[in-house]
Parts: C-alpha cells; sequence; structure tokens
C-alpha cells in the first residue's frame, strides 16, 4: 500500500478535530490506507490526554463559565489548550507499516513537521528528546500518540499565537501561586510563529507540511475523503470524546496512577509537594527544570528560604 | 543491536508480557526488557482490580510512556487475584526492575496449560529473543 490518504479538512468545529483521527483510527484494518489528516479548529477547547483526571487538570467551573468545551483524546500526552491559532497534523497509520519502536514512529511522523518550519524560517528547527518538537529551544507544537486498535496514531499541531492567559486561567490549580508560576514557565518555554514575526499564512505552511511528509515517506499523499462509514461513526466518536462518563473515566478507583506535576515543556514541570528543607518540612509549588530548582512559592511565604531553594535539586 | 535480558522461568507472548508461575499456582504478569525499551519511561499505568476476570487476548488495562498510549491485553485467562499499587503510584518502576517489583498483576489461571502452550519459553527463548529484536529494530522503517 503505497499512497497515504491526505484528509484536508481545513477549519472545522473542535470536537471534529479530535472526532475524525480517532474514528480513522477505530475503523483502520490491514487493507484501509494510512491517512494523514490535517485540520484547523475553528472554535476553542481543552483536551485531556488519555490518562488525565480531570479534575486534577481543569476547573470545569472555569470552562463553563468561559463557554470553553472539555474534551478527552485518546492518546497521550497533557492537558492542552486548541484554538483557531493552531495547525494540526494527525498521523493514523497501520501498526504493521509503522516502526515497533516509539521512538521510531515519532521520528517518521515529526521530522516532516521540523523540516517544514525549516524551510520557512531561518531558526534552529529539531525534535527533542524523541517527541518534542522545538525551535530556538523553545517548544512549538504539543505532541501525542497512541496506538489504538490496529492503528499507531501521532497528532500534534504548530502554534502560530497562543492564548497564555486563557490557557493559565482554565487549569485546575492547588493555589493562585502555582498558577502564576506555571504560567511565567509557559510564557518562557512556549514559542509560536507569531514571536518569530512569521507572515507566513497557515495554508502555505499546510501545504509545504504535505509537501515534506512525501518527500520523509517516499509516499505520495493522495487527497481524499473519510469513507461513508467513517463520516457516519465520527459524529459517535465526539459524542463519546465529550460525554461525562468518558471525561470521568479516570478518577479515583479506576487504578490509574497518582496526580503528575504540571508539564510545561520538555524537562519543565511544576510541582506542587512538600519537601525537607533543613529537616523542617515545608508545602510549595515548585518550577523545576532539568531537576533543579528554577523558582519556588512556599504556603508558609519565607522569601529567604524560597531564595535559598533556587539552584537545588528538586527531591519531594 | 542492543542486548535484552530475559528471564528463562518465566513464559513470553508477542505483546512482550511475561507469565511467571507461582508456587501457589497463581500466575505473575510483567513486562519484559525489550518491549519496555521501545516504549520507553512508563508514566501512567492502569490495571483491573482485584475480583476482576481477565480473558486472554482482551484489554486489561492500559498504559502511557512518552506521551504513547496504548492497551495491555491479558495473556492469559483467569480472575486477577492482586494488582501491584507500588507501580501504579510510581509507573517508572516497571522499566527499572521489570522481572521483580516491577510486575503488575497476579492471575487465578483457567487454562494455564493450554494458553501457557501458546507463549514462548524454555530453549525456543534465545532464537525468539533475537528475531524479535531483529522485528523491533526493522519493522515499519523501509516504508
Amino acid at each position: 500500500m503505497k499512497f497515504i490518504r491526505l484528509i484536508h479538512m481545513g477549519r472545522i468545529p473542535g470536537w471534529q478535530t479530535q472526532a475524525v483521527y480517532h474514528t480513522v483510527a477505530e475503523l483502520m484494518t490491514e487493507d484501509t490506507p494510512d491517512t494523514i489528516i490535517i485540520s484547523q479548529p475553528s472554535d476553542t477547547y481543552v483536551c485531556l490526554g488519555y490518562h488525565q483526571k480531570l479534575d486534577e487538570t481543569f476547573d470545569r467551573k472555569v470552562c463553563d463559565e468561559k463557554e470553553i468545551p472539555i474534551l478527552r483524546r485518546k492518546v497521550g500526552g497533557g492537558g492542552t489548550y486548541l484554538d483557531q491559532n493552531q495547525l494540526f497534523y494527525q498521523c493514523v497509520f497501520h501498526k504493521s507499516r509503522v516502526p515497533a519502536n516509539s521512538d521510531k514512529v515519532y521520528e517518521m511522523m515529526l521530522t516532516p513537521v521540523v523540516n517544514t518550519l525549516k524551510h520557512f524560517f531561518d531558526v534552529k528547527a529539531e525534535l527533542v528528546g524523541s517527541h518534542e518538537v522545538e525551535m530556538n529551544g523553545k517548544r512549538v507544537a504539543g505532541i501525542g500518540g497512541g496506538q489504538m486498535g490496529e492503528a499507531s496514531i501521532v497528532v500534534g499541531n504548530i502554534l502560530f499565537d497562543f492564548d497564555y492567559d486563557t490557557m493559565a486561567s482554565v487549569w485546575s490549580v492547588p493555589n493562585e501561586s502555582f498558577r502564576a508560576l506555571a504560567k511565567e514557565a509557559m510564557k518562557d518555554h512556549i514559542i509560536t510563529l507569531d514571536d518569530i514575526g512569521s507572515m507566513v499564512k497557515m495554508d502555505k505552511l499546510a501545504d509545504q507540511l504535505i509537501e515534506e511528509y512525501e518527500k520523509h515517506l517516499g509516499r505520495k499523499l493522495n487527497p481524499g475523503g473519510m469513507t461513508i462509514d467513517e463520516i457516519e461513526r465520527a459524529g459517535q466518536v465526539g459524542a463519546v470524546l465529550r460525554s461525562e462518563s468518558f471525561l470521568n473515566s479516570m478518577d479515583e478507583g479506576n487504578g490509574s496512577s497518582k496526580r503528575k506535576p504540571l508539564k510545561i515543556a520538555r524537562n519543565v514541570f511544576i510541582h506542587y509537594d512538600e519537601i525537607y528543607v533543613d529537616g523542617e518540612k515545608v508545602m510549595g509549588c515548585f518550577r523545576v527544570e532539568d531537576g533543579l530548582i528554577h523558582s519556588t512559592k512556599l504556603d508558609n511565604g519565607n522569601a529567604e528560604m524560597e531564595a535559598a531553594l533556587i539552584g537545588k535539586t528538586y527531591k519531594n | 543491536m542492543k542486548q535484552f535480558n530475559f528471564k528463562s522461568d518465566r513464559y513470553y507472548n508477542s505483546n512482550h508480557l511475561w507469565s511467571k508461575q507461582e508456587d501457589d499456582g497463581s500466575i505473575t504478569i510483567g513486562m519484559d526488557e525489550l518491549g519496555l525499551d521501545s516504549l520507553g519511561e512508563m508514566a501512567y499505568l492502569t490495571l483491573p482490580t482485584v475480583g476482576a476476570p481477565v480473558e486472554m487476548g482482551k484489554v486489561m488495562g492500559s498504559m502511557e510512556a512518552a506521551k504513547m498510549t496504548g492497551e495491555l491485553f491479558a495473556p492469559i485467562t483467569g480472575i486477577v487475584v492482586d494488582k501491584n499499587d507500588a507501580v501504579l503510584q510510581n509507573p517508572l518502576l516497571v522499566n527499572e526492575d521489570p522481572y521483580n517489583n516491577g510486575w503488575l498483576i497476579k492471575i487465578e489461571p483457567t487454562n494455564w496449560a493450554e494458553e501457557s502452550g501458546a507463549m514462548v519459553s524454555g530453549d525456543a527463548l534465545p532464537e525468539w529473543m533475537e528475531s524479535e529484536s531483529e522485528r523491533f529494530e526493522s519493522q515499519g522503517i523501509t516504508g
């Protein structure tokens, strides 16, 4: 099966940007063509990674107030804020036609993204840590992947612009210090095409991305559409991804793992935890970069202690 | 080619789960080194609850490593009699100690004699390990 089906959706409702690739994956058999879907959400939504707990990730009340829908996807990664300033690429290949090693799957699917950035911009674009697309050392994309039935999936986006304030406002956080630390870290470690003064239109970037996929994979991308079965199923899948039962499916009692720190970028995390300082137990928020405390806000408000912790190895 | 450790006292399947019969007849299930190497550092795991029935080849849980999710398929049929809470709290333990403290669940098997025969063990292990290592190196690379 040499050619790849290209489903270029253009601007579509947010829920559809999730439902389409889930559906293609769910219905994939060895006879289904490998498929790459390109799209842009026409509205804003937030999306949970498959294993995340909703109430530890997003603040439902704030999302309701701002009328931002919440979806859960079946692929990995953290909670994401998605809007019309992002271009989505979603690769759904039969599992027999991708490497068995996940690092190599990411390399296969994300190298064209890096090459697209290099094509347009005089920046250092690279694939780092196997699955992070970075530009000038900062994160320019959100990535996730998974195996679903017979399909192997890699999804991602390219940030043309990013609404840091709204993203920070919808996080479920233990306190406002955490939110402030996280927002600051996000601004330091995320880069958008707007930040580098890009004038490249989304359509043009999408066209180049398609060309780069063809070059890297050595296979033609044939424009196509969804099958009747896929179209019929997509509506149902979309409903599942937004359903209360699926959104709450990783709550306590299902055997899932403990709460995770908030990941901002590669090797950058915000923790809320207690640590020991000179034998004293202190609780607080910690911005940790490459295992070292970059900055902290302790619950006890001890500024001297906060300053002394900077640069220390983080051990919770 | 990387070398991986496979314990000779257990059975392995194509999903790279190992099964080991304990003295009390229960079967301990875990993940092998080759499978884990291909996945990366484990970030999340979900496992079936104690008392739940599991069926060979059917989904019994899920995992996530390097932002990549996947399903865990039961290697044998039976009833779950124990699960490893330590790996739920710290999934990295599976990578760090896959054949001991990183086990996943214990199953009271209902068809061990037949189902273990469908797995790889004993003298067949070295050849299978080599062919699997080659498969993991080459699959999907040539397009």
